[in-house]
């Protein structure tokens, strides 16, 4: 699943290991949610989403399998 | 200096790990027995050393909490413990073939038995987990 976490993290001046410290994750967790590795649980999606201010879907970009 | 419950545990497990490997020392039981004391004070001072550790490093300490609860590790041990046992039981199963026509019937026979309750062993797991979720 795509997202926008590296553009909103890099737009406020965070770091991947800054963020990992307020969400409460690993940075290498970071690394591989930013790189569309690692789909979050729902309650992960929820804590990035509301730490960024917006909803989940405004972060992560879900798209329908053809 | 208040011992929490488990720096507690971890030196009776010292302790004992230290009296079995003294009393194999001794002859007064064999090397079996002193293997697993020695294991069971190796592994109990290691858990002393990062308790110690744990509560002289703050940082430190937070770190292996995040890992501990951190999801994508559970999610990426869940995979290994997955893919591990699919690769056991398949290990098993070419072994029991192969070792059968080359005269370890036994071994062949006992491989096939580790098979079957490995997959049993997981059939019932799943109920149990179908039923729970």
């Amino acid at each position: 699943m795509q997202n926008r976490i590296a553009k909103l993290r890099s737009s406020q001046g965070l770091t991947q290991q800054g963020l990992a410290d307020e969400i409460g994750v690993s940075r290498q967790t970071i690394i591989s949610l930013e790189r569309g590795r690692y789909n979050p649980s729902i309650f992960l999606a929820h804590k990035i989403a509301a730490r960024f201010g917006l909803t989940i879907e405004e972060v992560f970009i879900f798209k329908e399998e053809e | 200096m208040t011992m929490s419950r488990k720096n507690l545990i971890y030196m009776a497990e010292l302790l004992i790990g230290i009296v079995v490997v003294v009393l194999g020392c001794l002859e007064y039981v064999d090397s079996y027995w002193s293997g697993i004391g020695g294991a069971l004070a190796g592994v109990a001072a290691i858990r002393l050393v990062m308790a110690v550790r744990y509560a002289r490093d703050p940082a430190y300490a937070r770190k292996v909490e995040v890992q501990s609860s951190d999801e994508r590790i559970a999610f990426v041990a869940g995979r290994s413990a997955d893919m591990a046992f699919r690769l056991s039981i398949l290990g098993l199963a070419l072994l029991a073939i192969v070792l059968r026509p080359l005269g370890y019937a036994d071994v062949s026979r006992t491989l096939g038995l580790v098979m079957c309750a490995e997959t049993t062993l997981y059939w019932v797991t799943y109920l149990v987990m179908s039923r729970k979720y």
